[in-house]
């Protein structure tokens, strides 16, 4: 069943709540957008298995909290029943001292899955720009989808 | 009939497939979110139809590594019709990005065997 617009909906709301759980140091809310078996890959930090091994990376640089904030565009969502991809870009700002740039830029590529407690990140893989590998390699579509979704 | 919420969601997505595409320099799938006589007018000209539209990809410079950001959204639209409203900014990401252009895009669009397409894309670019 292809998705609905709740769903989709809601998986932008999940890539929204993340972001603003790390902005917050907010190590529950982080914890509540992933699956249990959720694996997160970055290119620059390496690659965490396991909802709780995630939420201790973060914890790790609490300090980081409030003087970052992640702001994502141009979602692509593909899927259907339970189970749905996410492209996404990012934009790390970094507040400093009352000063703001832009310090990290990238892209996510999500698997998320639908349970009972809703849609949550299955597996979450950040490439950031700069570390070039994947930058032009991001598909605008993947083969054999409908152009819409 | 005015615009569905599934209509809203997908001419944003389309908006975002287009910033996919031209960011990874893939002509067909940036020609694929215009209609075949489709109009992009940019900053340093107007190409008009599948063919220029294909070459404006192949021939942009890619030298740096660019993002496309879309906010502030507006759609307003009746039955296969829309016209948009959206911010830009773009991002030089060779290093920390920094920003290239700033501006808004003025679209009209049209739904075409059931897909949203850009039939005239316009870059209003701040600096200008």
């Amino acid at each position: 069943m292809p998705l609905s617009c709740d769903d989709r909906l809601d998986i932008l709301e999940v890539a929204a709540r993340y972001c603003r759980a790390l902005d917050r140091g907010d190590a529950e809310g982080l914890e509540a957008v992933f699956t249990e078996d959720a694996v997160w890959e970055s290119s620059a930090r390496g690659q965490r298995r396991g909802r709780s091994a995630i939420v201790d990376e973060f914890r790790a640089r609490a300090e980081q909290a409030h003087t970052r904030k992640h702001w994502t565009s141009n979602a692509v969502i593909e899927g259907d029943g339970d189970e749905a991809s996410l492209t996404l870009d990012l934009l790390v700002l970094h507040l400093d001292d009352g000063d703001v740039r832009p310090g990290t830029s990238g892209v996510y590529e999500d698997r998320l899955r639908r349970d009972a407690a809703g849609w949550r990140i299955a597996y979450r893989k950040i490439t950031v720009d700069g570390q070039r590998a994947g930058f032009r390699g991001v598909p605008a579509q993947p083969a054999g989808k409908d152009a819409t979704r | 009939m005015p615009l569905s919420i599934e209509d809203q969601l997908d001419i944003m997505e389309l908006m975002a497939r287009y910033n996919h595409a031209i960011d990874s320099s893939q002509p067909e799938a940036w020609a694929d979110t215009f209609t075949e006589d489709g109009v992009f007018e940019g900053s340093v000209g107007t190409v008009s139809g599948r063919e220029e539209l294909l070459a404006f990809v192949r021939n942009r410079d890619q030298s740096n590594p660019i993002r496309h950001w879309n906010n502030n959204i507006l759609i307003d639209g009746d039955g296969d019709d829309a016209t948009a409203k959206v911010y830009l900014v773009t991002f030089d990401v060779t290093g920390p990005p920094t920003v290239r252009v700033s501006g808004m895009y003025h679209d009209t669009l049209k739904r075409v065997d059931g897909q949203w397409k850009f039939t005239h894309r316009k870059v209003q670019s701040d600096a200008s």
